[in-house]
């Protein structure tokens, strides 16, 4: 089994303009069980090729830490608030939503239909705050 | 014993707004080198060149060959060299290597960089392109990275906003007297808290401008000038200790420590262990300053200080002019100014003029021998070292 017609329909349906899934999924090696956020060639445990890589929703994460831009490209709103979350072990920076205002150590999952940027690409989930026991 | 000598060197002042085109600049940082070198043109045997976004900006492409027609100095092996904010370091590195594998005589290495050629959205987006498209498709810019690295580190250390605007404050105050620098004015502590937010907790202050101008070295090795031949000084010059580099992680979010940057690390040890010496070891050090967090994260990577120490040490002075290890004499690229493709070059030749100690007293390291420069690409994918000695 070889080159990316092996990928379901689904999941090409769903990439982006860059090939990129939907912010809230992370890639799933199937043949050694690696997760990984930002998409790559291959495997970086076992070296599979993008056929074996198939992508999962990341669930819950946990702030490592938080920033407020200001000054933020034309194409992006301003202020700009970014969240660098671990999701077991999967790291990534996102937007965050609404008037969200996460510290480190709180915990946080995808949510909604946003424009990330004003360049025509599809709608995007943010991270949003899960309070105690929701 | 023969070493890699940099016998001269010289670039023009970085500014925000610079009329002279691309070429021009470099060719202008080249003619000084060569002059400060004391050889003729025609000695000249390999360039290279480093600028990060002429293309990207719609300015000339091919710079390589392009500075070597307007030099005057067609015949010669020319490249051009890019590695985002850590072009110039690298294009010295390929210039040193040249010299060491006997491929050069004598290498001319120049960075330059126009930034003002566009207007500033269309080199934040230039820039921004250099990351990953997972981290581009959510606005991600530098100063972006820069927040969430600053905001955790305060958080981690329990340091105040003012560790920050004091790097920040010293790198300004350095500046002032640097006849090349973009800012020679001081800015306190109190003008860097209250200066605009950028990324949380990062102020306009903390971070680098966006810069127009070129820097040159000329290096070949020091016993190049025995039986008379052009570059008689080079047995007197400064001389590259060691040189090495390593990348990191592409996306920043990859790393396993919001506050490591581990490209800074391995590149220092590998720099260390090359010329066998430690961080106790280095008199003047340039310190990739984009944000005056990076200051602090890789003076600490580097080993310098132990790490959430740097924000104390640097409040204590120990950084500043007069401290145990002055740290960006000439300002930084906070206020010497950060033309991408030139700003390792310039830390190259704002190291060669400490180590030579011919600078006015108000700028000079005092009886400095030896020093280090540590150019970063990105937000730590690659870290680029060099350490001279006198
Ligand atoms: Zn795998």
């Amino acid at each position: 089994m070889s080159g990316d017609d092996s990928r379901s329909e689904a999941e090409a349906d769903d990439r982006g303009r860059d090939g990129d899934p939907p912010a809230d999924r992370a890639f799933v090696c199937r043949e050694c069980g690696r997760r990984w956020y930002y998409t790559k060639p291959q495997c970086p445990d076992c070296d599979s090729d993008p056929s074996a890589h198939g992508t999962e929703e990341l669930g819950e994460g946990t702030v490592r830490a938080v920033t407020r831009v200001e000054v933020t490209p034309a194409d992006v709103r301003s202020p700009n608030r970014l969240a660098l979350a671990d999701f077991d072990g999967v790291g990534l920076i996102a937007q965050v939503a609404g008037d969200d205002d996460p510290t480190a150590g709180d915990h946080v999952a995808f949510a909604g239909s946003f424009t990330l940027r004003g360049d025509g690409d599809r709608p995007q989930p943010r991270l949003r705050v899960i309070e105690d026991g929701e | 014993m023969s070493r890699i000598a940099l016998p001269g060197v010289g670039m023009t002042r970085f500014t925000s707004s610079d009329d002279r085109s691309l070429v021009d600049l470099a060719a202008t940082a080249c003619r000084r080198a060569v002059v400060d070198a004391g050889i003729e043109r025609g000695d000249v045997t390999s360039l290279h060149v480093g600028t990060a976004l002429a293309e990207a900006l719609g300015q000339q492409s091919g710079l390589g060959n392009a500075l070597a027609g307007a030099l005057g100095v067609e015949g010669v092996a020319a490249d051009r060299v890019e590695n985002t904010s850590a072009t110039g370091a690298t294009a010295v590195h390929r210039g040193i290597e040249a010299v060491a594998s006997g491929a050069s005589d004598v290498a001319l290495v120049v960075g330059a960089e126009r930034m003002s050629g566009a207007d500033t959205s269309a080199v934040t987006d230039a820039i921004s392109r250099l990351t990953h498209t997972r981290e581009y498709a959510q606005g991600l810019t530098l100063p972006s990275f820069g927040g969430l690295a600053a905001g955790a580190y305060l958080d981690r250390h329990d340091a105040p906003r003012e560790a920050l605007a004091t790097v920040a404050a010293k790198n300004h105050r350095n500046a002032v007297a640097n006849e090349v620098a973009q800012f020679r004015r001081e800015v306190s502590v109190e003008e860097a808290l209250d200066s605009p937010v950028v990324a949380e907790p990062l102020r306009l202050y903390d971070c680098c401008p966006m810069s127009d101008g070129a820097a040159a070295v000329v290096v070949t090795r020091s016993d190049r000038g025995e039986g008379g031949d052009s570059v008689s000084g080079a047995d007197h010059a400064v001389g590259v200790a060691a040189h090495a580099s390593a990348t990191g992680t592409h996306p920043v979010a990859e790393r396993p420590d919001p506050l490591a940057i581990e490209s800074v690390r391995v590149a220092g040890e590998r720099l260390f262990d090359a010329a066998g010496v430690g961080p106790d070891d280095v008199d003047v050090a340039c310190i990739h300053d984009a944000f005056t967090v990076l200051e602090l994260i890789e003076l600490e990577e580097l080993g310098f200080y132990e790490p959430g120490t740097a924000w104390e040490a640097t409040m204590d002075g120990e950084t500043a002019m007069d401290g145990a290890l002055p740290v960006n004499p000439g300002g930084g690229l906070k206020a010497r100014g950060h033309p991408l493709g030139a700003t390792g070059v310039s830390q190259i030749v704002e190291l060669v003029w400490q180590l030579r100690g011919d600078l006015p007293d108000e700028r000079r390291v005092d009886g400095a021998t030896r020093g280090i420069a540590v150019n970063v690409a990105g937000f730590g994918n690659n870290s680029v070292c060099t350490m001279l000695e006198a």
